[in-house]
């Protein structure tokens, strides 16, 4: 097991699964809390498994529809203030993916961790903000070319928008990658450092991500068809449970997916220096 | 070639007033010609005056003429008619040679005013009184909008597309202008109708139909069919002609020839409708029944033994269940709208209310047993949507307004459709299924072939189940009226009993609360952890009551509306609650509102 957790990337992958949770938990903390007190002594109780009911839903749209906009606004309010937080601690899981013994820079503790992203954070917010554009551009791009493969049926055109999606990722990951490693938090540099290394590399950048993901997507599909399967069960703390940590099991290994990108990428880049 | 025919037609009793007893004798012969897309016609209407007075003018509707020009009040309430009418595609229904009895009428005596043309008569027509009306008219068909039309096929569906005399109700002349929400109105009468069209046409219509004559270039249809309240028909190449029969109804589909596919399910619910309603309340009166796949402009539209539907391009569940339901709600119109012909302009929930009840009783029951609402996986009924639908928009206007009162379409169809659906169900909830199917059975029986209005239906239903519902249908047909009642507190203390060997005794108490002004009565049930049950019920008039009882067990819950039988209950969480609290159950489904949080977190690192 302490083996285990020494490995850099399942504590980078149970890192982001922590921070995952935080955010979740935050964001969500006004509806989960409106939810409690309207439900928790109602029949409407027995109408959440195995997935929240029409009923329900519906009459949670006719009657608290304000309630459900005020959750909206409160969950972006919260998602804005969480957002530092996240990258903040985003920034020292990079620094732990990419950093290597020789360098001298290798995250042992909490305060080093806490120094590290420090340092660059700022370059991973600008990061964020810039992926805004990004990911944009890459709808864009998967609807028109999804325009056209889409005539071979919406299964492809779905493919299409989620390749450029990945695409764009990707190139996010790239810059995150660039300003944790060379401590530059100049958006405006680190585009131009990294453009040659990805020109120079895309093919194999884009080969090793679609790889990786697939084969997440895959383990995922299968916790998902186990979900399912416990799903079709009545509720009891025994499925519930296992509902869970199933769940939970699946962000975990997109976050494994994840870091393994990072360092898939981290590699592809340091090897085009 | 048409004249030869109508000769021929003529010797075998082709004649205007063939039925004495109905208000009016229509015949009409009609000439297509495609490059032009105008209908040339001359028509024949022997009226006689089915009021208590005599009758100084008549009056006509011409609704091809609401698509004439965009300052029609059909354009002005409808912005994308408007600008489809600003772009070119129009159409014109232009009478001319008008005469009365034979003689000429003077231009002075006809007024048309909108969609509506009316004529001075010569002198005054006595009550039961007849005069022969000739005239000859000229259409200009539209592109495919608003229920008739040509479609890229070149098919044409031809609905309201002659000039037809307003109808009665109760000695009144229902005289409204074609609004861009209303529907249509007229009395019954007889049809006789000659159409000439190319030989190439599949052809469907109201009535009885057959063809005539044929050659190279044209096809002579007859058809004919007495009583019933208009004459449609579609027409064109682009139909394949199948055909079916149920309990002696001639079926005729006319399907496009990418939707040939889609045949046997298509039949089976139109028998299913059929025969479902032909059950409940009386068997369709006619011998043919055509289901026209026209699609979108003109599908999902009843008229008199003739229905047209919008198949769905998507193949997919939902796109079946849409046609499903089209299929049914527009066969249910059989009854509602074309033998019961409620006034659609003026209380258009009579029928549409009606046909949305009917059709989410058939969707319940037909096929497997589930109903062709549900679907697979998540499954939400189309009664879920339509409550849903009718409700989130919390009642702003009474369901028996005249259809153009309505701002927009989508109050006009939440409170004329789903609305009136759910004042349906919760009006049976009351009276119980089985009277409230005997009183629908008897309404129907009462006013076959009549023009009955909303005091007629109340009075009925009232009459049937031997009730009165005055209070109710003052809420929620005359009124907006909502509908809240919930459980508040359900509280329990243990009686001391007197001996130490005598069962434990609780005190039960539940507090109840009506939450808005709607007021029906309710049943309220306590359920004990014995299993055991005590109801009892509520005139649910006061804002808040409280309920004592005595029993041997716990309570477990309490909760009002246990069976769910008044969908106008606004809010249903507050229906039931229990003696413990569900927090296991809220934690696991807090973890799934997380889970869903923290997966799209996750791909965004």
């Amino acid at each position: 097991m302490k083996k285990i957790l020494k490995s850099k990337i399942i504590v980078a992958s149970l890192l982001f699964v922590l921070l995952d949770i935080i955010g979740g938990l935050l964001i969500m903390a006004p509806l989960l809390v409106f939810l409690r007190i309207h439900l928790e002594y109602t029949g409407s109780a027995f109408k959440l498994w195995p997935v929240i009911s029409p009923e329900v839903l519906s009459d949670i749209l006719i009657n608290d529809y304000q309630a459900l906009v005020m959750f909206f606004i409160a969950a972006a309010v919260i998602y804005i203030a969480y957002f530092p937080l996240k990258v903040f601690v985003t920034a020292g899981i990079y620094k732990i993916i990419i950093s290597e013994k020789e360098s001298g820079e290798e995250i042992d503790s909490a305060r080093t961790f806490f120094i590290r992203s420090a340092e660059i954070w700022i370059g991973f917010v600008k990061a964020d903000i810039f992926g805004i554009l990004v990911y944009i551009v890459a709808l864009f791009l998967g609807i028109v070319f999804g325009g056209i493969l889409g005539r071979l049926g919406l299964f492809w055109r779905a493919v299409t928008i989620l390749l450029f999606f990945l695409l764009g990722s990707t190139y996010i990951q790239i810059l995150k990658i660039a300003v944790a490693g060379n401590k530059d938090t100049s958006l405006r540099s680190i585009i131009r450092c990294t453009r040659s290394r990805i020109a120079g590399s895309f093919l194999r950048l884009a080969l090793g991500n679609v790889a990786v993901v697939l084969i997440g997507f895959l383990i995922v599909l299968g916790l998902w068809s186990l979900l399912l399967w416990t799903r079709s069960y009545d509720w009891n703390i025994v499925t519930a449970s296992l509902s869970v940590i199933l769940q939970q099991g699946m962000i975990f290994f997109i976050c494994l997916a994840q870091v393994l990108r990072i360092n898939f990428n981290h590699s592809v880049i340091r090897k085009g220096e | 070639m048409i004249s030869s025919v109508i000769l021929m037609l003529s010797v075998a009793g082709f004649a205007v007033g063939s039925s004495s007893e109905l208000p009016a004798a229509y015949r009409i012969e009609a000439r297509l010609d495609t490059a032009s897309h105008i209908i040339y016609g001359t028509q024949q209407i022997l009226f006689k005056n089915p009021t208590s007075q005599p009758l100084s003018r008549l009056c006509f509707h011409l609704y091809p003429n609401a698509f004439k020009d965009t300052s029609t009040v059909f354009c002005q309430e409808s912005e994308e008619v408007r600008s489809d009418v600003a772009s070119g595609n129009i159409s014109r229904l232009e009478v001319s040679d008008l005469r009365l009895d034979g003689r000429d009428l003077d231009p002075g005596r006809i007024d048309v005013k909108g969609t509506l043309m009316y004529i001075d008569l010569l002198e005054d027509l006595l009550p039961g009184d007849r005069v022969e009306i000739s005239l000859q008219f000229e259409l200009l068909v539209p592109k495919v909008k608003v229920r008739f039309g040509y479609d890229s096929d070149g098919d044409y569906l031809l609905s309201h597309w002659y000039p037809i005399l307003c109808g009665y109700q109760k000695n009144r002349l229902i005289d409204w202008e074609y609004h861009a929400n209303s529907e249509f109105f007229s009395n019954f009468a007889s049809y006789s109708v000659v159409l000439e069209l190319p030989s190439d046409f599949a052809v469907g219509s109201t009535g009885n139909l057959r063809l005539v004559d044929k050659n190279d270039k044209v096809a002579v249809w007859h058809a004919e069919d007495e009583p019933v309240i208009d004459f449609a028909f579609a027409c064109g190449p682009g139909f394949e002609i199948l055909e079916s029969d149920t309990l002696g109804i001639k079926i005729h589909y006319l399907l496009k020839t990418k939707n040939v596919e889609l045949y046997n399910r298509i039949d089976k619910i139109t028998k299913y409708s059929l025969g479902y309603c032909s059950e409940r309340f009386f068997k369709y009166p006619y011998r043919n029944f055509t289901v026209v796949d026209f699609g979108p402009g003109a599908g999902g539209l009843e008229l008199p033994g003739l229905i047209s539907i919008a198949v769905p391009e998507s193949r997919s569940m939902r796109a079946s269940v849409y046609l499903d339901n089209t299929i049914a709600h527009e066969t249910a119109h059989q009854w509602f709208y074309a033998t019961i012909a409620t006034n659609e302009f003026e209380e258009p929930w009579l029928d549409e209310g009606l046909t949305s009840y009917i059709t989410s009783k058939i969707a319940r029951s037909f096929g497997d047993g589930r109903g062709f609402i549900e679907l697979s996986g998540y499954d939400v009924s189309l009664d879920e949507l339509s409550r849903t639908f009718a409700l989130v928009g919390k009642a702003p206007y009474p369901i028996n307004l005249k259809s153009w009162e309505y701002p927009g379409l989508m109050n006009y169809t939440s409170a004329v459709y789903t609305r009136a659906l759910l004042v349906l169900q919760t009006l049976e909830g009351i009276i119980g299924d089985s009277l409230f199917a005997l009183a629908l059975r008897d309404f129907a029986e009462d006013y076959r072939f009549g023009h009955p209005d909303g005091e007629d239906f109340i009075s009925s239903i009232s009459s049937s189940a031997g009730l009165n519902l005055n209070d109710f249908f003052l809420q929620f047909i005359n009124g907006t009226a909502r509908v809240d009642y919930g459980v508040t507190s359900l509280r329990y203390d243990e009686v001391p009993s007197e001996s130490e060997d005598a069962v434990a005794k609780y005190k039960i108490t539940i507090d109840v609360r009506r939450r808005l002004d709607g007021i029906i009565p309710q049943k309220i049930t306590v359920g004990l952890c014995d299993g055991a049950r005590i109801d009892t019920t509520w005139d649910g008039r006061s804002g808040m009551a409280s309920f004592e009882f005595v029993a041997n067990s716990e309570p477990r819950y309490a909760c009002i509306d246990e069976d769910n039988v008044f969908p106008l209950d606004e809010n249903r969480t507050n229906d039931r609650i229990y003696s413990e609290s569900h927090s296991m159950r809220l934690i696991s489904f807090e973890w799934d509102a997380v889970f869903v949080l923290e997966f799209i977190l996750s791909l965004f690192l």
